[in-house]
């Protein structure tokens, strides 16, 4: 690994303490001097793969049939060839910027992360079904979002998220109080079943204050989970039931 | 304070069931990171040090179009276009049962060998 940093600096003058504006800035120059963007990747690479590499690791995504090295590199890959895409505020300071950069490169993982389920799926005829959501309401933004599905694999939307007003860092003050009692429940909770609630919640919507699962989506990550599209819809209906009891009595 | 003592005997509101378990679930680093603050959870919770890296020339192979871990010299593809060399080794392989040919053995097939090639008397004439 060191081998290849410093091979890299010593001939294209890339330096592994160049900070991640410039590593990122010579990637996206990739066109007139690819030399400088592999050895500006391999940097980038070596200083941020671990934290996605840990985070896919310590969520078991292996038991959904994702390769965890291999999910890192898809995610890096992706990550030099849209390096012109990113932004940030000029005014940041270099731990604001470093968590900038990690935000963006956790919305290309999870981009990946969905593309993974979405793969194999026929897009014209799910995309058209009407019971798109899960749950089964139907919601105002539904025909947005089947739009925004039917866009082609490489330019892939991310997941419907819509922002809350209040702001994704706040949390909503009525459910302050609650959330040992949630983790104490999803602890107690065999492992298929609380993987299953977890990969769902990656899917939640601010606006509609639930998981909204794309049709075809849902189809791959029942695949994954060994079961259909339906005993997913039921099984999370039943365990989330099942919360709301605990809780009543918590 | 009064209102989340209120709140919490009287159960979560069904809408704010999954808003509560995504909160959770955010927070404890469980879904992806979706902000700079989860980012600072997930810092949290992940010792990067315990990571095993990954070689960078995997994904330098990766970015170049090359797959130099899926493909070796030794490895004959099960379909699609074989060459002619590793085609003839593979038939001679199967001609000697799989077997090593020894040294006696040898000799006796280019004794054969020169004896087919040399002409015989009564073909000389024809």
């Amino acid at each position: 690994m060191s081998s290849l940093t410093s091979s890299a600096e010593g001939q294209v003058g890339v330096k592994a303490e160049e900070d991640d504006l410039s590593l990122i800035l010579r990637m996206a120059d990739k066109d007139s001097d690819w030399a400088g963007a592999e050895a500006a990747l391999v940097i980038f690479f070596n200083r941020h793969h671990r934290l996605l590499k840990g985070f896919a690791e310590r969520n078991n995504y292996r038991s959904l049939g994702f390769d965890p090295e291999n999910f890192v590199l898809r995610t890096f890959h992706k990550a030099f060839e849209r390096a012109g895409t990113f932004d940030a505020p000029a005014d940041l300071s270099p731990e604001q910027f470093q968590r900038k950069v990690r935000t963006w490169l956790f919305e290309i993982a999870k981009n990946e992360f969905l593309m993974e389920f979405r793969k194999g799926l026929n897009k014209s005829e799910e995309t058209r079904d009407p019971s798109f959501l899960l749950p089964p309401e139907p919601l105002d933004q539904e025909e947005t979002d089947e739009g925004k599905l039917a866009a082609d694999d490489n330019q892939a939307p991310l997941p419907p998220t819509q922002m809350p007003a209040f702001g994704v860092d706040e949390e909503e003050p009525a459910l302050t109080g609650k959330a040992a009692a949630v983790r104490t429940f999803l602890e107690g909770l065999p492992e298929g079943d609380r993987q299953m609630l977890e990969t769902s919640m990656n899917f939640y919507d601010y606006k509609a204050k639930k998981a909204v699962i794309p049709k075809d989506i849902l189809r791959g990550l029942a695949n994954a989970l060994a079961t259909t599209p339906e005993g997913i819809k039921q099984k999370r209906k039943r365990l989330l039931q099942k919360l709301k009891e605990y809780l009543e009595k918590a | 304070m009064k209102n989340d003592k209120n709140q919490a005997k009287a159960g979560v509101r069904d809408e704010d069931l999954e808003a509560l378990v995504h909160q959770v679930l955010r927070a404890d680093g469980k879904v992806f990171p979706a902000s700079e603050k989860d980012i600072t959870n997930l810092e949290a919770e992940i010792d990067t040090d315990e990571v095993k890296p990954i070689d960078p020339a995997r994904l330098l192979a990766r970015v170049r179009g090359e797959k130099a871990e899926e493909s070796s010299d030794k490895v004959v593809p099960l379909f699609g276009e074989v060459p002619n060399q590793v085609q003839e080794d593979m038939l001679a392989m199967a001609a000697r049962n799989g077997g090593q040919i020894t040294e006696e053995v040898r000799r006796q097939m280019e004794q054969d060998r020169a004896n087919a090639e040399k002409p015989h008397d009564g073909q000389k004439h024809q």
